[in-house]
């Protein structure tokens, strides 16, 4: 605290970040440019985004998906967004729509989420790692 | 054999609040879901733990037991459902999301060049 008050009193600059906090930021930058990429791809699975409207759709991390789109209100001019969220659980898939669970994904559309990841893997191996795709068999 | 001789301590008094605070908040979660929740998520058990600490991430988690964890049981990161902590174990159709995950950060790693 003394040195703290010090810097204000003296105006002296703050310590430089260490070595290990710029390698964490810069993992973190990193980590989010790749789901950036992933993301680009991942907004063309589902079909064609209606004029006006952003999507992002990515793997968050081992257990969720991420849905989310925005777009602004012809009527009133003010930006809407929807918020998903695909938790896989034990005893399925969660899903959660602007915080609220709505129930697990069943049916018809638990098949096409599937295949939707299972062509975002195959697509983002490729075209953002380089890497052939490993054979994925999806529960 | 007694539990005490296979490794299964009984719970210590802070062990039995926690357990204690862990039904009451099994009780709130259909509220927090917003829906009823199968048997197998709703029984406290070392494969399922829920805790409604803010505080709790998925390291201090698996002290509620004692750091007795079976096999298989991953800790799940507190922020995918808030103020709760689920553990639950691995599904096969985490398959992509794994292979998705680590792909990621062997490129962070500088491990897989980035193709785009």
């Amino acid at each position: 605290m003394l040195r703290k008050a010090l810097q204000i009193i003296m105006g002296t600059p703050q310590l430089p970040v260490s070595s290990s906090q710029m390698s964490s930021h810069k993992r973190e930058a990193r980590r989010k440019e790749l789901i950036k990429q992933e993301s680009a791809i991942g907004a063309t699975l589902f079909g064609k985004i209606p004029e006006g409207h952003q999507r992002e759709f990515f793997c968050l991390d081992e257990y969720t998906w991420i849905w989310h789109e925005s777009w602004i209100d012809e009527d009133t001019k003010v930006t809407k967004t929807m918020h998903v969220r695909y938790e896989f659980q034990p005893r399925g898939v969660l899903k959660i729509v602007d915080g609220t669970a709505t129930g697990f994904v069943t049916g018809d559309e638990l098949k096409y989420l599937l295949q939707s990841m299972t062509t975002y893997y195959k697509r983002v191996s490729k075209e953002v790692y380089g890497v052939a795709p490993a054979p994925i068999q999806l529960a | 054999m007694r539990a005490e001789n296979m490794g299964l301590d009984t719970p210590n008094t802070e062990q039995q609040e926690q357990l204690a605070r862990a039904d009451q908040v099994r009780g709130q979660l259909p509220s927090i879901y917003g829906i009823e929740l199968s048997q197998e998520v709703a029984q406290v058990t070392p494969e399922v733990v829920y805790r409604h600490e803010p505080a709790l991430d998925a390291q201090e988690a698996p002290r509620l037991f004692g750091n007795q964890l079976p096999e298989n049981v991953v800790p799940l990161r507190r922020d995918t459902v808030s103020d709760v902590v689920v553990l639950r174990t691995p599904g096969d159709g985490r398959q992509a999301m794994t292979a998705l995950v680590n792909m990621r950060e062997r490129s962070i790693a500088g491990d897989v060049p980035n193709a785009a």
